[in-house]
């Protein structure tokens, strides 16, 4: 890949990689807008249907969050980088039971919403497009970076990034208006303190950061796709975390070579030749578990933390 | 009737929805990605020993029994899955023999870890599906997808470097992949449906790993670019989709 100068790519090459990375999405949106009629009915048999068991379904799924999930290692490691305080808005969020006037799945596909706003804003910043353009620290971090190859497929990975998410953001929107739902467009009041407090002053933190918020994606939907009860939002809510699941491991891999001081090996399309410089633990440090382990329960988006109230 | 209820009535007419056209728009909803994740994978798996039907055809409704139909068919879906680990966890071992024995030429140090950490994690993935069996009486799963394993094998013998080695995976774990996101929305139990995430995430990241090494952008499905017709929703019932292995 070659880049003119500072951000500028010349996106011949990635654009023919963005397109790869599109399919899902488009499946995905596919899914999402070949369910709208379908759901549409649903709405129409549920109108007015306050169902307490999904609302004891919730309320029973919160406790086994708190009881099964808890403060594991991975937990841990989330809240170092989320940094102090930030715990404690967790801790009322899980106390507060689901609200029996607005139906579960509503909840969910809104908070899942505010979820990828955040993402998106989030990306946006680090890329020079947040209020304080390329003055943002996270900007000013991407911009930083020395190699020009990885300087640009971070800054390529961003963008891409950030559009994924938009698309996402549009299907859980989606699925929400057609479940009878308001749709939610504003960024997860849970996670924006956290974004606003952020050390974002380098490359690694960058990456580090924009990790974590796509761990509590991946390990949000993770959770609602045992609380859903429709059908086609699972089928997209599965769909879309195995995608933020790839952004995760794919900055996680980011964050292994510069830890490792090869920026020079961080390049889309990578380069066969340079197969055998990649370290050993780009191998395997995206994924440390068989099993994905879900953080504790203060990285996770809880149904009502992103509903319209 | 509340809405478990009312599911499982729409499960227990997934059969007919094949051949009747009086069908519900919400029975259609439910149904159809009930008996195309169970087909999929019934025909994936291979597991014709099944000593019981799938509890899906035969219910005349009650909790009680469409509680175990939905119970009986989350089984069916893990020793479906599991076949599916065993035969990853076989590939990658396989995979492992072959770069030791120096038949793929020399191997780059991450590639040695991918392939020793995947396999190993397709193994705890498999073990983790047996305990889903043998808990419920079941027996486990200790042999591979047997409408699968042929593919994997004539394609595994033509493999002869680590790129076409990365790639033949890649496709497994992309068949593998889009397997679990077809039968995750029919699980019942929150538990089976919470183990099938956790292994399609560390799947995907798999994929996502081998994308970057074969030079193609991370965050994808398999060895494909777009407009190539090899999309993640063909997922035809009782078709696993040879062509996601063989290409």
């Amino acid at each position: 890949m070659r880049i003119d100068d500072g951000l500028k790519l010349d996106t011949t090459a990635f654009a023919e990689l963005m397109e790869e990375s599109q399919d899902l999405h488009i499946d995905a949106m596919k899914v999402a807008n070949d369910s709208l009629p379908e759901l549409a009915q649903i709405r129409e048999e549920r109108k007015g249907e306050i169902d307490t068991d999904e609302i004891d379904r919730f309320n029973v799924a919160r406790r086994g969050v708190l009881a099964r999930m808890g403060y594991g290692a991975s937990g841990i490691a989330a809240r170092t980088l989320l940094g102090g305080g930030f715990g404690g808005l967790f801790a009322g969020l899980l106390a507060t039971p689901a609200r029996a006037d607005q139906a579960l799945d509503v909840q969910i596909l809104q908070t899942a919403s505010s979820l990828e706003a955040l993402a998106i804003a989030t990306y946006g910043i680090a890329l020079g497009e947040g209020p304080m353009g390329a003055n943002a620290p996270a900007a000013k971090a991407v911009a930083g970076i020395t190699v020009a190859d990885a300087k640009a497929t971070v800054a390529a990975f961003a963008k891409e990034t950030a559009r994924q998410h938009t698309e996402h953001k549009k299907a859980f929107q989606a699925q929400t208006t057609t479940l009878g739902g308001k749709v939610q467009d504003a960024q997860s009041p849970k996670f924006l303190p956290a974004v606003m407090s952020a050390d974002l002053s380098t490359p690694a933190k960058v990456v580090d950061f924009a990790a974590v918020l796509e761990k509590v994606a991946t390990d949000t939907y993770l959770l609602n796709l045992s609380l859903l009860q429709d059908t086609r939002s699972k089928g997209i809510m599965a769909s879309v975390m195995a995608i933020e699941s790839q952004h995760l491991a794919t900055l996680k891999a980011v964050s292994a070579l510069l830890g490792a001081g090869a920026a020079e090996l961080i390049e889309v399309p990578f380069p066969a030749a340079n197969i055998p410089k990649l370290p050993a633990v780009a191998g395997s440090v995206a994924f440390p578990n068989a099993l994905h382990q879900v953080a504790g329960p203060e990285l996770i988006g809880e149904p009502p933390s992103g509903a319209i109230r | 009737m509340n809405e478990e209820n009312r599911t499982s009535m729409n499960q227990e007419s997934t059969i007919s929805t094949l051949t009747s056209t009086a069908v519900s728009r919400r029975r259609f909803l439910v149904g159809s990605s009930v008996a195309a994740g169970l087909v999929v994978l019934t025909a994936a798996c291979g597991n014709d020993d099944e000593d019981s039907d799938s509890g899906a055809g035969g219910q005349t409704g009650g909790t009680t029994a469409t509680t175990a139909a939905g119970a009986n068919a989350d089984l069916e879906t893990a020793a479906a899955a599991a076949g599916l680990e065993k035969l990853a966890a076989d590939t990658y071992a396989a995979a492992l023999a072959a770069a030791t024995a120096g038949k793929l030429g020399a191997v780059p140090p991450a590639v040695a870890t991918f392939v020793t950490t995947a396999q190993k994690q397709h193994q705890e993935a498999l073990d983790n599906w047996n305990k889903v069996l043998t808990g419920a009486g079941k027996p486990a799963v200790s042999v591979p997808t047997a409408a699968l394993a042929p593919a994997v094998n004539a394609e595994f013998a033509k493999v002869s470097t680590i790129p076409a080695a990365a790639t033949l995976a890649l496709r497994l774990e992309d068949y593998a992949s889009q397997t679990y996101q077809a039968v995750i929305p029919t699980l019942k139990s929150p538990d089976a449906i919470k183990l099938a995430a956790q292994i399609n995430v560390v799947g995907s990241q798999h994929q996502a790993i081998l994308r970057y090494v074969l030079g193609l952008y991370p965050v994808g499905a398999g060895p494909v670019k777009a407009a190539n017709g090899l999309s993640s929703v063909d997922f035809a019932p009782a078709n696993p989709q040879p062509a996601l292995i063989t290409g």
